[in-house]
């Protein structure tokens, strides 16, 4: 690679102003956003049509490899392949925006059921307000505008099936998992003469999807005894910076669990941290009750050798082995999560140390770039 | 109102205070149609007392929407000699451009042979449909034309203005609402047409967003509650796999959301017919037109297009005003080509 230039989506609290302003060598800032959330409509037309071109025209670049289309709308595709008749362009998907448009989790909004499927009549009944009709247009739209784009690279071969079963011809998506930086495996959590493998962390945002909720209630429902058994560790937000009616709800739950050292709040972190939380633990739990694309914390904590209990849907399901290198358990359900919790703290610590040897390392980050750079050098 | 047999009086009617009708057609149809009269009652009420009325108002409102200054954007080069002249009215709505264009775009065909004109047909959105329409050039270099005069004119009106101002040896008349979701339809339905002399207009298969047939030729039907004869889409919602249409065939007419017509066919024949409401029937009369120079129409279904059909869902509110148009308009229909209907055969009738 000759050069590589970055362009990233900025927001300095001005609006939209359109502007690309150069932040470092080969490193600019695009204040760019959307204008209609519902079609995915460029806010700025100018600074799409105008700055945007500028930028490509004085770059000439040969591959152009966009990261995502949210809060810079979806017209950019086509403006690259009229201005770059024969770069490469290449988009990773990373969730199912262009799909469904509950913020692309593909679950139904108001009774958060799973979506299997989305079409114009299902996601008119999810939003009653745009008819049939309207979605089929904003299908349309999106993948018109998509038809630029040369090869597509999902994280997941679950996130690839959905976008193929919606209209991307299959030869044009290729799965290659997100990179995450190497790092040096964490001892093993020691254990004291009979203890047992009995310390769960959670890792990453708090929202509605990522199950929490789930997770916090299956505690709830446990004895005190049991609860004294185990130790829950969650490395999130500060609680008090949680946004919405999620915050009152996770308080209402955590308050005696806290106080018995069940549960351990404890807080932000930064990514060079995750090593250090992940060695206090046995396990990372990932109680997600949305399908997940790729979650950047199974690799994580693969790569920390940590079995996974996760949601057994989705991306989740995918990256880890139902028994092997981790434990499926049924997404939303407090009483089998309460039930996965007793028993794997109460186990054999030898039973976690197969599942521990079983693990995979993530694929390093060299040979993940030779997957991109190879996708980038096929002739289109 | 009364009626009087020149001794005793009897009243009919009362209104509390005599009204101008206003000059706009669709007003002043409005106005009248509120003078009530029974439903089935209503088409005859037309024949004899509304078809005496609006035709002046009618006619006073083309003259004057042909006195408008014509006004006009160009952006990027069009074919200089083309092929087809592809037209859209905009009227209220006009989201579907952007994916108009974007199909126009990746059409080998048509960016070779097409040139494309959309007639603005309301005042409230020309500008938005002008910046709409530079933005979406820019991103595609698609060439195409706005035209506009500033008013409302509706159906007839405003697709022969886009006619008188565009090129093509052929015209197709496009709605706003249908869309193509892949290349070669219109070369397609330019084979057909220019396959035998005798053909007058061919039209595409117009099929749901969730591929549920819309048309595939019109028939006439006879609606006994309202005494009129309407025009039908049979087996609209059906799965067209189901039907057993392959290659062109003749139907009694086509609807106004896609006919492509020779432009010397189409002004021999005085184009669209300006004198029904709105524009409802304008289809059925032009088909009728050519049905009576022994021409024929002919849908094409390996041309097939999606049509999302909103408009016709969305006068809810006005529906028995709505209604009594079309019965209007139907009367007129039936009147103009009386011995055409009566010498349909049960292959144009349902």
């Amino acid at each position: 690679v000759e050069q590589s230039i970055f362009l990233a989506r900025h927001d300095r609290g001005r609006g939209a102003s359109g502007e690309i302003v150069l932040f470092r060598a080969d490193e600019y800032l695009w204040e760019q956003s959307i204008s209609d959330w519902f079609r995915l409509v460029t806010a700025n037309d100018d600074g799409l049509l105008i700055r945007f071109g500028e930028f490509l025209q004085a770059i000439q670049p040969t591959v152009i490899h966009v990261h995502h289309y949210l809060h810079l709308g979806m017209e950019m595709m086509q403006l690259m392949r009229v201005a770059c008749p024969t770069a490469k362009i290449i988009l990773t998907l990373h969730e199912y925006v262009a799909i469904c448009f509950n913020h692309g989790q593909m679950i139904k909004p108001r009774s958060n059921q799973l979506c299997l499927r989305g079409g114009f009549e299902e996601c008119h009944m999810c939003f009653p307000s745009y008819a049939p009709e309207d979605f089929w247009l904003r299908k349309h739209r999106l993948q018109s505008y998509l038809r630029a784009v040369d090869q597509f690279i999902a994280p997941s071969e679950f996130l690839r099936q959905r976008y193929i079963s919606w209209g991307i011809p299959s030869e044009k998506i290729t799965v290659i998992e997100n990179c995450i930086r190497r790092r040096d495996i964490p001892p093993v959590r020691p254990l004291p003469e009979g203890g047992r493998r009995n310390r769960f962390g959670f890792f990453g945002q708090v929202t509605p999807f990522k199950g929490l909720e789930v997770l916090l209630g299956a505690v709830v429902t446990l004895r005190r005894e049991e609860q004294r058994d185990l130790v829950i560790e969650i490395n999130a937000d500060k609680l008090e910076d949680l946004a919405g009616e999620l915050r009152p709800r996770i308080q209402s739950v955590i308050g005696s669990l806290e106080f018995s050292g069940t549960v351990l709040w404890r807080g932000p972190y930064e990514p060079d941290h995750v090593g250090s939380r992940m060695a206090s633990v046995d396990w990372v739990v990932v109680p997600s009750t949305w399908w997940e694309n790729s979650p950047m914390v199974i690799q994580e904590a693969f790569a920390c050798g940590r079995p996974v209990i996760c949601s057994g849907i989705g991306g989740m399901a995918e990256k880890v082995r139902d028994g092997v290198d981790g434990v499926h358990v049924e997404p939303g359900n407090i009483v089998a999560w309460a039930d996965t919790l007793r028993r794997l703290s109460t186990d054999d610590p030898a039973i976690w140390d197969q599942f521990r040897a079983a693990i995979k390392l993530p694929c390093p980050p060299t040979e993940c770039a030779a997957r991109h750079l190879q996708i980038a050098n096929e002739r289109n | 109102l009364i009626a009087t047999d020149g001794w005793s009086v009897a009243p009919l009617a009362k209104s509390s205070e005599a009204k101008i009708l206003p000059y706009s057609p669709a007003e002043a149809a409005r106005l009248l149609f509120g003078v009530p009269t029974e439903s089935s009652m209503f088409a005859e009420r037309c024949k004899v007392i509304d078809s005496g009325i609006l035709p002046q108002f009618i006619e006073d409102n083309e003259l004057c929407y042909k006195g408008y200054e014509v006004l006009d954007e160009c952006l990027g080069v069009r074919p200089s000699d083309p092929i087809v002249s592809i037209l859209i009215r905009l009227c209220r709505r006009f989201d579907t451009l952007e994916s108009q264009i974007l199909e126009f775009a990746r059409d080998e065909f048509i960016r070779r042979n097409v040139e494309v004109v959309y007639v603005i047909d309301d005042p409230d959105i020309i500008d938005d449909v002008r910046v709409l329409a530079r933005k979406v050039h820019k991103l595609t270099n698609f060439p195409l034309r706005l035209v506009w005069n500033g008013t409302n004119g509706g159906f007839s009106l405003a697709n022969n203005l886009a006619a008188a101002h565009s090129r093509g040896r052929l015209l197709l008349f496009l709605s706003s609402e249908v869309i193509p979701v892949s290349p070669s339809w219109l070369e397609t339905l330019v084979g057909t047409i220019q396959s035998a002399s005798q053909i007058g207009a061919v039209g595409a298969r117009l099929v749901l967003p969730n591929g549920g047939l819309q048309h595939a030729g019109m028939r006439l039907s006879y609606d006994r509650d309202l005494s009129v004869w309407r025009s039908r889409h049979p087996f609209k919602g059906i799965d067209p796999s189901l039907l057993d249409q392959t290659g062109p065939f003749g139907v009694l007419a086509l609807t106004s959301a896609c006919i492509l017509m020779q432009r010397r066919v189409f002004e021999s024949i005085g184009g669209w017919d300006t004198g029904y409401l709105i524009g409802d029937f304008a289809d059925s009369d032009l088909c009728f037109k050519l049905l009576s120079r022994g021409m024929s129409c002919y849908l094409d279904p390996r041309s097939t297009l999606i049509h999302l059909e909103r408009d016709s869902f969305e006068d809810k509110r006005n529906k028995s005003y709505r209604q009594k148009i079309t019965v209007y308009n139907a009367v007129r229909h039936q009147t103009k080509w009386s011995s055409l209907i009566e010498g349909l055969d049960d292959s144009s009738v349902l």
